[in-house]
């Protein structure tokens, strides 16, 4: 796989189709992989592929607004490159993408956890993950550690693409969005009481913001100081209102990759919020995004007969 | 200040072409309704940002009604139904996160319905009154 993609991408940068490349290259600690923009071929020496490529790639794309580059797209990847199609945030035409069928990434903060001292070496095979440590070494199973977003990840193989490397992997089709309905069913005072706890976590370190392709905004709304919207520190009212308006900001332009989640240093779950609003929007305007890049996002547009029964 | 005569706080945004023309009907007309909104006229619906209602509740405001012209009567032909969705979206967002419902409310009422005007006003009043003052500014003390 990996010998494949380098092939490729050195191709591509002799034929000079290519300016650089979005690819994911081995850190300098075996658990984490350095997401990175290349611009030469010789970087493409340390380019890897493996089940810790849990960031979303696309989101590199915005800054190379001009440039001809070449991407490594897992399923939720070539969603977010249609979305930045359809909110013209990058042309088909500047962007050559190397589709990889994806069987998931996993959740390195829980195998770390479970190993208990620290990880020196990994291996991994088609379903198991073989752990050294200083001491000692264990093998697990793949599928006890997929982020759950992977476990129940609808388009695994990219819908969009130049090139395939690997064969077609079918997706998850049953609810995606159990944790959001269990969650609405409960009463008002304990989802506000569960969403404090959870969101009191927070210390507003904004990583779940910036490892999305969706919030590319030149200047973010917390970032501001004219108007200024919220405060900074620890205040949950801050917080609160920092997580309302960037689940807000993400209605019909979540691709569900979970990198804001994965991102975050306290484990908060944020998806919480992002899979109610993605199945609201499937409910009520019958749309999915990062699917079709000549539709318009769900914000965009309307219908005469869309929902009116809240409004009196 | 007792519950019974606690008096809540609320922010109207009112569209210029309808709303607004239609609250100030009610006024001209001397129908009788809560004095507890505080106006912001805005050009349209459509001009509403979710921010705005957010901020606002942030800030310690107990509940906001947001309103504009009918369906098909949107002086910038649909401002409205673009707004309809952002609104959609942030009601269902806010209830999930659990700020009552009730604390937001949306309705469109034209430049001739002055009476709907103030039974709007009047529900909501009422609506907000009965869940007590906005408890997003009090998370600071849970
Ligand atoms: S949170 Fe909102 S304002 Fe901030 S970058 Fe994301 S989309 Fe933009
Ligand atoms: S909000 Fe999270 S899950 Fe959704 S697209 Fe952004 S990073 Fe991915
Ligand atoms: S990554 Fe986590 S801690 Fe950081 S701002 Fe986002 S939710 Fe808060
Ligand atoms: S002008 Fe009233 S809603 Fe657009």
């Amino acid at each position: 796989m990996e010998s494949k993609i380098k092939e490729k991408f050195k191709q591509l940068f002799d034929e000079k189709k290519i300016e650089a490349a979005v690819i994911f290259q081995t850190g300098t600690i075996p658990t984490k992989n350095a997401p990175n923009v290349i611009f030469s071929k010789d970087d493409l020496e340390t380019l890897t592929w493996n089940p810790l490529n849990w960031n979303n790639l696309a989101n590199y794309l915005p800054n190379l607004l001009g440039k001809k580059i070449g991407i490594v797209a897992k399923g939720c990847d070539s969603r977010s490159i249609i979305l930045l199609m359809q909110e013209e945030k990058v042309k088909r035409d500047q962007v050559y993408i190397i589709g990889i069928p994806c069987s998931g990434m996993i959740n390195i903060k829980k195998l770390e956890k479970d190993f208990g001292e620290e990880i020196t070496g990994l291996e991994f095979n088609a379903d198991k993950i073989k752990v050294k440590g200083s001491s000692s070494e264990k093998e697990y199973n793949k599928d006890d550690y997929l982020f759950d977003s992977c476990k129940t990840c609808k388009y695994p193989t990219p819908v969009i693409y130049d090139e395939l490397i690997g064969s077609e992997i079918k997706g998850y089709r049953g609810e995606n969005y159990t944790e959001a309905i269990e969650f609405e069913k409960k009463s008002v005072e304990e989802r506000r009481k569960l969403m404090v706890e959870e969101l009191s976590k927070c210390i507003r370190c904004y990583a779940c913001r910036n490892s999305c392709p969706s919030c590319y905004c030149q200047e973010c709304f917390v970032d501001s100081n004219q108007p200024k919207w919220l405060e900074k520190g620890q205040n949950i009212d801050d917080i609160f209102f920092y997580h309302i308006v960037r689940a807000y900001h993400m209605v019909g332009r979540c691709v569900d990759c979970g990198s804001c989640q994965a991102a975050c240093p306290m484990d908060i779950n944020i998806l919480l919020l992002t899979k109610k609003l993605n199945k609201d929007v499937r409910e009520l305007y019958k749309y999915e995004c990062g699917l079709d890049e000549n539709k318009p996002p769900a914000l965009s547009t309307f219908e005469i007969n869309d929902y009116n029964k809240f409004i009196k | 200040m007792s519950e019974e005569n606690y008096e809540p706080k609320i922010l109207a945004f009112l569209c210029n072409w309808c709303s607004y023309a239609g609250a100030d009907l009610a006024g001209t007309s001397r129908i009788q309704y809560p004095p507890n909104i505080r106006v912001i006229r805005v050009p349209c619906s459509g001009r509403i940002n979710p921010l705005y209602i957010i901020k606002a509740l942030k800030d310690g405001i107990d509940g906001v009604l947001v309103s504009g012209c009918h369906p098909g009567d949107c002086h910038y032909q649909d401002g409205n139904y673009y707004a309809r969705r952002k609104f959609n979206m942030i009601k269902n967002l806010l209830e999930y996160m659990g700020i009552e419902e009730g604390r937001v409310h949306f309705s469109w009422v034209s430049a001739s319905e002055g009476g709907k005007f103030a039974a709007v006003v009047t529900e909501v009043t009422e609506a907000v009154k009965k869940l007590g003052p906005n408890k997003m500014k009090l998370f600071q003390n849970t």
